[in-house]
């Protein structure tokens, strides 16, 4: 193998060092995950353990299946003795070693969870097959994930003993070292190493030297763990016992027998972070011990300083103004019979709220991206398993179906061939294809949406929930309804590069024709039926439709009739609310009431918003 | 396809930028790749084949699925490894292996031999794409349109220039360190960050729109179709001429140690224009001293890191990925000169 970059080398690396030592002094610390941006050295991070450690190496690559990490029946004995044999498996080969795990947020979460049980529990177990696969297995798992590419969810998350963010750096002479390192390393890798193998070995004899087992925990420090993280709204108890754990070890790698307030202040940093809900302030839920801390990396201040409470306050306060703003427009402008046609610029943006119902997606956690899956019928996708068939088998599993044949080898008449598959045998292969959803947003492009500056925000809006789309990796589509009738602007595409274009230049004036915005949306969703995936149809609209179809009937019967037709197709639809003023109509709740769907008022998509009140009411909570 | 009937590299007309960037890998495959985007027909596969076979031969262990680098000792496969006191040398000439749209996940990475496991009951690893793209390209047309899953498939690999199986009872490891070249059409979707941050290079073309140089094209396509002999030994001299730069480019890019000023113009764009993560600081460098070798320096400087910006900086613009990214490169070639006066 190729010698991997000195851990030692690692620029501004303290916390991942120290995360790698800990972990491997402590017996009671499984798992280590790395976060931060692409290109920012988290998988040469990870490697760099091998640097200070003789233990294995076993890779975890993102197509992992089942079978491969617990084991299945071996193919070798089976169709050379016919004997059932478990094989060897990616936990039985990891057990005192390292498991090492790239982009960790790609892998499948039950993939995912087996892995963090089976290393919290000491040993793995695995029915697969037909046949039972356990053993003891004692390693470390080392997982890298840029979180741009899908979060995990919370509840795998708080499973991870340890996670250090990597930030990029933005000085010159810090980056301008990186560079340098890493041109050095590449152009000799071996004197470069040397150059800091003394380094490396340091570290290393530090770990050995380690015996966290008679670390003592004086008494106070129990208490003072459960009041931060009580402080910093941690749910559970994984995190109090990831803190004394790493704290023990930490006072370990140090080569005290009594932990201190540093230890506590690292443990802290490296367990909690990433287990904190809904974000406190920073700075007020920062443990500070009156120590001072002696190798405080100096890039923390930095990062302390950018979520620093007044910055946040700042950004919702300049929201604020900008709502304020688009009330103080004047309202003549706003006439809805007005023809003449407007385009407005695309509003700020924000993280949006889960406004679209998970259920509706079937997905088992926010913003999972790989995660949200499907079993494929057409061959399709994925290979993860294997079923017995019901019915004709198409897609044949045939190593499975051969391990299924093997302990029958013996006794069936072979007429020369090497391995007789019978009927009963074979294992059809399951697929899973990412279960996509399409958006669809069907957008009032009427004058009243021009009153007020309105089309800014929804605009904005719109382009936020396509940010949302994007990492999820949702097809998402554009229809306008305005003036005479509705218009496809976009069908659906992953491209939403092109859905912004279309976005900038979508114009407003005119009348209000919602049936037929309505009606256009249901006909794309429709015939996208077949593609397999789910439909949902976001409505963004004041809900003052105006024009009816055509026939002498009211525009309101119109109305009512199509939202019923899409009530009955099953089609998830939500309607965000763009109505302002003081004098409110409320037309658009009804709407969402005649087509069943979800209703939401454009602010509260907002993240930010309803974080921010989250926020000011748990501060609330605290001060008395 | 023989190597006499390639169209010759030389003859290409336009497409300066894609030539260059395609000529900046093989120097150079640390660099890590190039994107092209743009329409169909615009000499794309052309070019990479073109350009392929005017490389010379390498040096690989004789029989090897992966295609083992001969002398790449601590990055072999296991057969070889194991074998390390019978392989032998044997030569191969570069070459284009090409990652259909419709590959299956066990076709690209590799999987369990099925023919070799029931006839002798023995695992062995059936080699697939990563492992022929292994010292070779490894072009993807349409890279946009590519499976989630594949896409992840290869940007492990390409991270870590080794394929990792875990498949059918099959554990197995190869290197795969191959020149990705991916083409797509904006159009028709887009590529994560995360694989755009990968590319090395990218260069946005289009169909040449100058009278003189569209007929030109068809006259030597022509010419070509008709006698490809006679048509390739009209430019055999300036494929020679195109070899011998980069054989000698190779040589000389090795010795180049890259001075602060043109780390810290390196740094300093980045910075200007907030691109996070170190990957563009490092290929700026890379490319720069490379370009630098081509050109027959052996000194890097602040104007080559400007050269090849162009070429480093377009894909990985958008902290947001859905706004068009505009670089203005006009501006930016304003701004970075005046930066390089201050070096």
């Amino acid at each position: 193998m190729t010698l991997p970059f000195p851990i030692s080398a690692v620029h501004k690396g303290d916390r991942i060092r120290q995360a790698i030592s800990f972990g491997l002094i402590s017996p009671d610390v499984h798992s280590i995950l790395i976060r931060g941006p692409p290109g920012t050295g988290k998988s040469v991070a990870a490697r760099g353990a091998s640097c200070i450690t003789d233990l294995r190496i076993v890779e975890i690559p993102v197509g992992t299946t089942r079978e491969q990490l617990l084991g299945s029946v071996d193919i070798e004995s089976a169709v050379r003795e016919g004997r059932r044999k478990v094989s060897d498996s990616i936990l039985s080969r990891a057990d005192g070693g390292i498991l090492i795990a790239d982009n960790v947020n790609l892998l499948s979460s039950d993939i995912l969870l087996e892995i963090l049980d089976s290393l919290e529990r000491g040993y793995y177990h695995g029915e697969v097959g037909g046949i039972t696969s356990e053993g003891g297995v004692d390693s470390l798992l080392v997982a890298t994930m840029d979180p741009d590419e899908g979060d995990l969810g919370e509840h795998i998350l708080d499973r991870f003993d340890i996670c250090v963010d990597v930030e990029p750096m933005s000085f010159q002479e810090d980056r301008r070292e990186v560079i340098r390192r890493v041109l050095d390393f590449e152009r000799d890798p071996a004197s470069f190493s040397r150059r800091y193998s003394e380094d490396d070995d340091a570290i290393r004899e530090r770990i050995d030297r380690s015996d966290c087992i008679s670390v003592e925990v004086p008494d106070g420090f129990h208490s003072m763990i459960s009041a931060i993280c009580t402080e910093m709204h941690i749910e559970g108890h994984r995190g109090d016992v990831a803190v004394l754990n790493v704290m023990r070890a930490s006072a370990a790698f140090d080569g005290r027998e009594v932990v201190n307030r540093n230890d506590l202040k690292r443990a802290v940093m490296l367990c909690l972070q990433h287990r904190r809900r809904d974000m406190p302030p920073e700075a007020e839920s920062e443990p500070e011990p009156p120590e001072e801390p002696p190798e405080q990396p100096p890039d923390d201040e930095s990062q302390d300083r950018d979520q620093s409470p007044d910055d946040q306050g700042e950004q919702v306060q300049s929201e604020t103004q900008v709502s304020d703003g688009d009330g103080d427009g004047d309202s003549e402008e706003g006439d809805g019979r007005q023809a003449s046609e407007r385009t407005f610029a695309v509003g700020e943006q924000f993280d949006v709220t889960d406004y679209i119902p998970p259920e509706s997606r079937g997905s088992r956690n926010r913003r999972s991206g790989r995660q949200d899956t499907s079993i494929s019928k057409d061959g399709s996708g994925r290979a993860v398993g294997y079923i017995i068939p019901r019915g004709k088998v198409r897609d044949v599993a045939l190593v499975a179906s051969i391990r299924a044949a093997a302990p029958y080898q013996l006794t069936r008449d072979h007429h020369g061939l090497a391995v007789v598959l019978e009927n009963g045998d074979l294992r059809e292969r399951v697929r899973v294809r990412r279960k996509g959803t399409t958006v669809l947003f069907v957008v009032d492009g009427s004058g009243s949406m021009g009153a007020q500056n309105r089309m800014v925000a929804v605009k904005g809006a719109i382009l936020s929930m396509l940010t949302d789309a994007y990492r999820r990796r949702d097809y998402v589509g554009l229809v306008i309804f305005r003036g005479d009738g509705a218009e496809t602007v976009l069908p659906p595409t992953r491209s939403v590069q092109i859905a912004c274009r279309s976005l900038e230049a979508l114009p407003t004036g005119g009348r209000t024709p919602l049936s037929s915005g309505l009606r256009e949306g249901y006909r794309i969703l429709r015939r996208d039926a077949e593609s397999g995936l789910e439909p949902v149809m976001v409505v963004l609209t004041d809900g003052k439709g105006n024009v009816g179809d055509g026939s002498d009937r009211p525009a309101s019967q119109v109305l009512s009739e199509t939202a019923g037709v899409i009530a009955d197709s099953g089609i998830r639809t939500i309607v965000v609310d763009t109505e302002v003023g003081l004098v409110r109509f409320g037309k658009a709740l009804d709407l969402a009431a005649m087509m069943e769907s979800s209703y939401v008022q454009l602010e509260d998509l907002n993240a930010e918003h309803l974080s921010a009140s989250v926020r000011s009411a748990l501060s609330l909570f605290e001060d008395r | 396809m023989s190597r006499m009937t390639t169209y010759p590299f030389a003859a290409i007309v336009g497409q300066e930028e894609m030539k260059e960037g395609l000529i900046l890998n093989t120097i150079n495959p640390s660099i890590g790749g190039i994107l092209i985007r743009g329409e169909k027909g615009t000499a794309k596969s052309t070019a990479v084949r073109a350009l392929a076979s005017l490389l010379p031969d390498r040096e690989v262990v004789k029989g090897c699925p992966c295609g083992c680098r001969w002398g790449a000792w601590d990055d072999l496969c296991p057969d070889c490894q194991s074998m390390r006191d019978s392989i032998e040398m044997e030569t191969q000439p570069m070459r284009v292996v090409e990652l259909p749209l419709s590959s299956t996940e066990d076709r690209v990475a590799g999987t369990l031999d099925i023919e070799h496991a029931i006839t002798t009951g023995r695992k062995r690893f059936e080699p697939g794409v990563l492992a022929k793209a292994n010292g070779n390209i490894l072009y993807v047309d349409e890279i946009n349109l590519l499976d989630d899953h594949i896409v992840d498939l290869l940007l492990d690999s390409a991270a870590m220039g080794r394929n990792f199986i875990e498949r059918e009872g099959i554990s197995y490891s190869h290197p795969a360190r191959f020149i990705l070249v991916g083409t797509m059409n904006p159009e028709e979707g887009d590529l994560r960050p995360q694989l755009l941050d990968r590319f090395g290079l990218m260069v946005d073309i289009r169909g040449e729109y100058d009278e003189r140089l569209r007929s030109e094209i068809i006259r030597r396509r022509l010419a070509f179709e008709r006698d490809p002999e006679g048509f390739c030994s009209l430019y055999e001299g300036d494929n020679v001429s195109i070899r011998d730069n980069i054989l000698a480019a190779r040589d000389i890019v090795r010795d180049i140690e890259p001075d602060d000023r043109v780390l810290d113009m390196a740094v300093k764009v980045s910075i200007h224009l907030g691109v996070d993560g170190h990957r563009a600081d490092l290929t700026m460098v890379k490319a720069a001293c490379t370009y630098a070798a081509y050109t027959g320096r052996e000194e890097a400087t602040p104007e080559d890191v400007i050269h090849v910006s162009k070429l480093v900086l377009p894909h990985r613009m958008r902290r947001n990925p859905f706004q068009d990214s505009t670089l203005d490169t006009g501006e930016l070639e304003r701004w970075m000169r005046a930066t390089a006066e201050t070096l």
